[in-house]
């Protein structure tokens, strides 16, 4: 009687033991799934893309594992930002912090101080995380601990989109070849021809603050220098400022570039202007036919590489948030880290790139140029996202991709930077067409406008206002 | 050793086996029948279809709630867009920035995915017409300053001025083709004739601005002027991947659940038509043709089977009409249903979770019934039986030891066992008492050939001659056989059932036995008694006492053996007489007679060897020889005639002193081989003839007969 007691317990013990000891797939139930919250700003295609994919992966590898993906949409970028804030800083009303969120090296370092982040190292294998582009993984390294804290999954940069079918008979009349796009000063000239000859802007930047990071560097400048402590302090010289001011304010001034809409593709849509600096990400938004005065004519798109000062310093930002994973218990951290891997799995990568004109994020696509063969056998009825990816392929191989590395208050100075010029441009053109109106000579008012005392002026607020924001 | 239990009919196992399966039966038909006729089942089967009904029912009652109160409630707007639109001075461009802020607010408020303004505008080329489009593609997210807003349909200031990016799909005018102008046309057509706005909302089912738009539905009204004229429709979309998040799947079933679809028919028709699925698994199940055709299942709760499909399984659904428009108003007959699917599986898994319980309480209650039979049983008949064993195996001379069972019935059981062996072994034993007590030499034993046990009684050994210190090298069967065996090895001749032993002694034992299948019972009894004192009558009665030699019966029969046995060799019958005795017992007295006899039978004796001689004393004075076995007839008379020389040489003392030889008449008949008729009594006489004529003639000599003695001729 006592031994059997004995031999039940063992069995019992052992059972016990073998149920503990298990791996961290085991920690998953297919028959209790858990939810894992992600939050996001993905709005149009790519929300729809990336909703499909969730859809996907919560139907077969989240039915198998009991892992439900539960998205939340902010819509856009400073939205989430503010959501992700309120919910790490436990803000009154704020929602709990969710388990993954689309994270931008930036304000993915200043949540890093706030809320625990969980390395990638922790659920991903050295081997795993060697598959990923290196440039794109080194975004999420802005700990001193040079671990990885946000896994790239789909990137962009910039390029330069052409209305074709208006730029072709102008380019051709004024024999222009499309190398003088290549650089800030052949898209300066041509955008006056144009203005002169159509009484048009010719050209738009989708992003402000885009432009003076990668024109300081094209130009040997830099904006920010950090210190170990991620404090930055502004140190963009005057010479480079005024490149800035030459390149932007002026042509925008001037009336050769133009930005009306909400997108700079919006202004091409209007036929406000023709060509435009847009993210690789907004190649889906380039118009399929332009409509003036209710008139509209269906355009073709040319894309060309992000322009450049001079050949020998050809860089081009990266960007693109990433995704995050914040700390909470290991089965929510495992079913995190199990949906991530398999939406950057290169079917998923490729078919969220094709759809939204996104770079993917693994190697091997690039090694083997996955991405080029699948567009070649399967075009896509959006030209431009072909051309655009033609484009950044080539541009990978040619150009230094950049990103802006985090520091303390980095997100808010980079508004300053996106807002700052723009604002004023905003300000000038209606104080100009203010004072046209009030008859003075238009000339006059542009030349004190873009003189070297306003300029010094400009500079000195602009310097000051980011020197405020980064103490 | 234990022997294993057996299944046969009538023991105690199979009987509580059987008995245990027999309750069980009974206990399962009880269960399963109250179950059934209970109507447990049944009863179950309708809570689900009712609960499945329900649900979707309320899902259903849950939208048109949303429908009413939200989605379609544009009455409000329309007086300030009826306003906006009344200016006879105000271009298209003006009308539509008066009223861009109105069909913000009503995409906001309504909370729906787009919002609408179409003007009808019959001079505009292609079919286009003027329309002021707005559409958020994610309603459930509020954005600050309306930058999630996109402008899909008109002017492109109206865009810059708030700032709201164009959708993919902008143009400047709506273009209306075959596959979208209903959602312009119907509510705005109808409304010619004199029927209120409200009642000529009109839901355009799933379609496509575009070819490259997502899928929406939407809901048109007409838009009057302030002069009652109209001037073209309002309304709102509902993207259809929007509408998908108000039709949980997980609310049927939270796994694989097969979701809800939007169908409609038309009043007549039984078939429906998909409008739109939420799910990928729909896309898997359903006929590619988007028809849908059910067969009733329970007209109560309203489940149908559907009928057609793509899968093995039976599909349930059940479906709930919306209320869109209102009686007779046009577009009434547009029927539209949510219908909502499950597995059999799922619908019914109460159903199936009893049926499998009763499942597993019937196999439980069998398995554990027949095991604890099995078990039982075997606990009540392991005793049984190996108290059976025990007794079997138990040697009968011993008393028995039973082991203790536990079971308060077999351990009475075995005592009584216990005491009736105890009784038997007793008596058995006074028995074996009794027969030592009367000293009868008698032993007797018994051989259980199945078990191979012997038993015997006490003077069983002694008298079949085994020593005290050896009885214990025949205890089995196979010794005791022997030991039988090398007894019966010696019968005593002339007797029935008695052997001789080989012992120093001559001893003999009378042996009788008896044989069964199973048993050998026997019983030996020492008869050298008997036998000595039988041999001692025989001898009495086959010898002269006085010589020693064969009377004269015996010698008759001896004679007779030998006659019949001879077949070689010569033979005679001689018959002596003593000459004188009367004179001598006269003279002497009879004592010495006596001894005179002998001394003459001792001469007589040694006329020939044994083997070659038989003699016998016929009367007092009378002897009879048979010499046989010769070569010659000479070789005989050579004996004889060595005996007359012999008597002459060696003398008798007589009493009186004197030296005489012993004077010994004798008469020779020859058995001749060849005559026939020669019986003893024809030879006797014909030797007595002989020795009548030595008496007479030839006194102390011999005489042989022939044919020619004629002694009474003479």
């Amino acid at each position: 009687m006592y031994s059997k007691l004995v031999k039940w317990s063992c069995l019992f013990l052992l059972l016990f033991v073998l149920t503990a000891c298990t791996d961290q797939q085991k920690l998953l139930n297919p028959d209790k799934p858990i939810t894992v919250s992600l939050w996001h700003y993905y709005n149009g295609t790519i929300k729809e893309e990336f909703d499909t994919l969730v859809s996907e992966f919560n139907e077969t590898v989240g039915t198998e594992n009991g892992v439900i993906i539960e998205t939340q949409s902010y819509g856009e970028i400073p939205l989430l930002e503010t959501a992700l804030f309120e919910a790490a800083n436990e803000s009154v009303g704020s929602l709990p912090m969710p388990d993954i969120f689309a994270a931008y090296s930036d304000y993915a370092y200043q949540l890093a101080r706030k809320t625990d982040l969980v390395p990638l190292e922790n659920y991903f294998s050295d081997e795993e995380l060697a598959a990923y582009r290196t440039e794109f993984l080194k975004e999420g390294q802005f700990l001193a601990d040079g671990k990885s804290y946000i896994l790239p999954v789909a990137k962009s940069t910039e390029n330069l989109f052409i209305n074709k079918t208006d730029w072709e008979p102008f380019a051709y009349k004024h024999q222009l070849t499309n190398d003088v796009l290549q650089t800030w000063e052949g898209i300066y000239q041509v955008a006056e021809i144009y203005y002169k000859e159509t009484g048009k802007s010719f050209f738009s930047h989708d992003s402000f603050a885009n432009f003076i990071f990668t024109f300081s560097k094209q130009f040997g400048d830099q904006l920010f220098s950090i210190d170990k402590e991620g404090n930055a302090s502004f140190t963009l010289t005057e010479e480079g400022g005024k490149a800035i001011w030459d390149y932007l304010y002026r042509p925008y001034l001037y009336g050769y570039f133009k930005k009306e809409g909400r997108f700079s593709s919006d202004d091409a849509k209007t036929g406000e202007v023709i060509a435009f600096i847009s993210s690789t990400s907004g190649a889906g938004y380039f118009p399929k036919d332009v409509t003036i005065e209710q008139s509209t004519y269906e355009i073709e798109p040319l894309v060309l590489p992000y322009p450049y000062i001079h050949e020998d310093n050809q860089y081009v930002v990266q960007q693109g948030a990433g995704m995050s994973i914040t700390k909470s218990e290991e089965t929510h951290e495992y079913g995190a880290a199990l949906f991530l891997k398999w939406f950057t799995e290169i079917e998923q990568n490729m078919s969220l790139s094709i759809q939204t004109g996104y770079l993917p994020v693994k190697n091997e696509i690039y090694e083997n140029d996955l991405l080029i063969q699948e567009l070649e056998h399967n075009p896509l009825k959006n030209k431009a996202i072909t051309d655009s990816f033609i484009v950044t392929n080539q541009m990978l191989k040619n150009y230094t991709f950049f990103n802006n590395p985090p520091f303390s208050n980095s997100d808010l100075t980079r508004n300053v930077i996106e807002k700052h010029l723009y604002d004023k441009i905003i300000n000038d053109l209606e104080i100009l067409t203010l004072e046209v109106k009030n008859g003075r000579n238009r000339s006059d008012v542009l030349q004190e406008m873009i003189s070297d005392e306003q300029f010094s002026e400009w500079f000195t607020h602009f310097k000051e206002e980011i020197e405020s924001t980064l103490h | 050793m234990t022997k294993k239990l057996q299944w046969h009919k009538r023991s105690i196992a199979s009987y509580f086996s059987l008995l245990t399966v027999i309750l069980i039966l009974v206990q399962i038909t009880v269960l399963t029948s109250l179950l059934i006729f209970g109507g447990v089942f049944k009863q179950t089967k309708m809570s689900s279809y009712q609960a499945f009904n329900d649900t979707v029912n309320n899902r259903r009652d849950y939208l048109q709630q949303e429908v009413r109160n939200r989605w379609t409630n544009l009455t409000p707007y329309l007086p300030e867009l009826s306003v906006a639109v009344s200016d006879p001075a105000s271009s298209t461009e003006e009308i539509f920035d008066q009223a861009s802020d109105t069909l913000i607010r009503i995409l906001r408020l309504t909370g729906t995915t787009g919002a609408y303004l179409i003007l009808d505008d019959p001079n505009l080329p292609d079919n286009q017409q003027p329309a002021l489009y707005f559409r958020d593609y994610d309603p459930l997210t509020d954005v600050k300053n309306n930058r999630d807003i996109h402008v899909v349909y008109g002017p492109a200031n109206i865009a810059s001025k708030y700032q709201l990016p164009l959708d993919a799909i902008w143009q400047y005018h709506l273009t209306l083709t075959d596959d979208n102008e209903k959602f312009f046309k119907m509510p705005f057509d109808y409304s010619k004739e004199d029927i209120g706005a409200k009642y000529l909302g009109y839901w355009h089912k799933p379609f496509q601005l575009t070819e490259e738009d997502t899928p929406i539905i939407t809901y048109s009204i007409p838009l009057k002027d302030i002069n009652n004229r109209v001037v073209g429709v309002v309304g709102i979309e509902l993207a259809v991947n929007y509408l998908t998040k108000f039709l949980p799947m997980t609310e049927l079933q939270t796994k694989d659940s097969l979701g809800y679809i939007i169908a409609n028919k038309n009043d007549e028709d039984e078939v429906y038509q998909t409008l739109f699925t939420t799910n990928n698994i729909q896309k898997r199940f359903l006929n590619p043709t988007n028809l849908l055709s059910f067969e009733n299942v329970d007209e109560d709760f309203q489940i149908f089977s559907l009928s057609n499909h793509q899968t093995q399984d039976t599909i349930y659904a059940t479906m709930a009409k919306f209320n869109l428009y209102e009686y007779n108003s046009p577009f009434q007959d547009e029927e539209w249903y949510i219908i909502g699917f499950m597995k059999s599986e799922h619908l019914l898994n109460y159903v199936f979770q009893i049926r499998n319980i009763l499942l597993l309480i019937i196999v439980t209650l069998l398995v554990s019934g027949v095991a604890s039979a099995v078990f039982i049983s075997r606990k009540m008949s392991k005793p049984v039986v190996s108290l059976a064993h025990q007794v079997v195996n138990n040697n009968r001379m011993e008393s028995l030891c039973l082991k203790k069972t536990g079971l308060q019935e077999l351990d009475d059981l075995s005592k009584a066992i216990i005491q009736t062996n105890q009784f038997m072994l007793d008596s058995a034993s006074r028995l074996s008492k009794i027969i030592d007590l009367v000293d009868l030499p008698i032993g007797a034993f018994e051989i259980d050939r199945q078990t191979n046990q012997v038993f015997v009684t006490g003077k069983f050994y002694k008298i079949l001659g085994v020593e005290d210190n050896d009885t214990q090298n025949f205890e089995t069967t196979e010794q005791l056989d022997a030991l039988l065996k090398k007894t019966l090895a010696r019968p005593e001749p002339d007797s029935n059932d008695i052997y001789k032993l080989t012992g120093k002694n001559d001893q003999w034992v009378r042996l009788k036995f008896s044989k069964s299948e199973s048993h050998i019972y026997g019983i030996v009894e020492d008869v050298t008694g008997e036998v000595l004192k039988l041999r001692k009558i025989k001898h009495d009665r086959d010898y002269d006492p006085l010589t020693k030699l064969f009377n004269r019966r015996s010698f008759q029969n001896h004679f007779e053996e030998w006659l019949d046995e001879k077949t070689q060799g010569v033979a005679a019958l001689i018959m002596f007489d003593l000459d004188f005795l009367k004179p001598i017992n006269d003279t002497y007295g009879h004592k010495w007679g006596d001894y005179y006899i002998i001394e003459a039978v001792n001469r007589l004796r040694n006329i020939a060897d044994e083997h070659q001689a038989l003699l016998s004393r016929r009367s007092g004075d009378e002897f009879i020889l048979l010499l046989h076995n010769f070569e010659h007839r000479d070789a005989i008379l050579h004996k004889i005639r060595t005996f007359y020389e012999q008597l002459d040489r060696e003398l008798l003392e007589f009493p009186s002193g004197e030296q005489r030889p012993i004077r010994i008449s004798a008469g020779l008949t020859w058995i001749d081989e060849t005559l026939s008729s020669k019986n003893y009594e024809q030879l006797l006489h014909h030797a007595d003839e002989a020795l009548y004529y030595s008496k007479q003639y030839n006194k102390g000599s011999f005489t042989e007969y022939t044919d020619q003695l004629n002694l009474f001729d003479d």
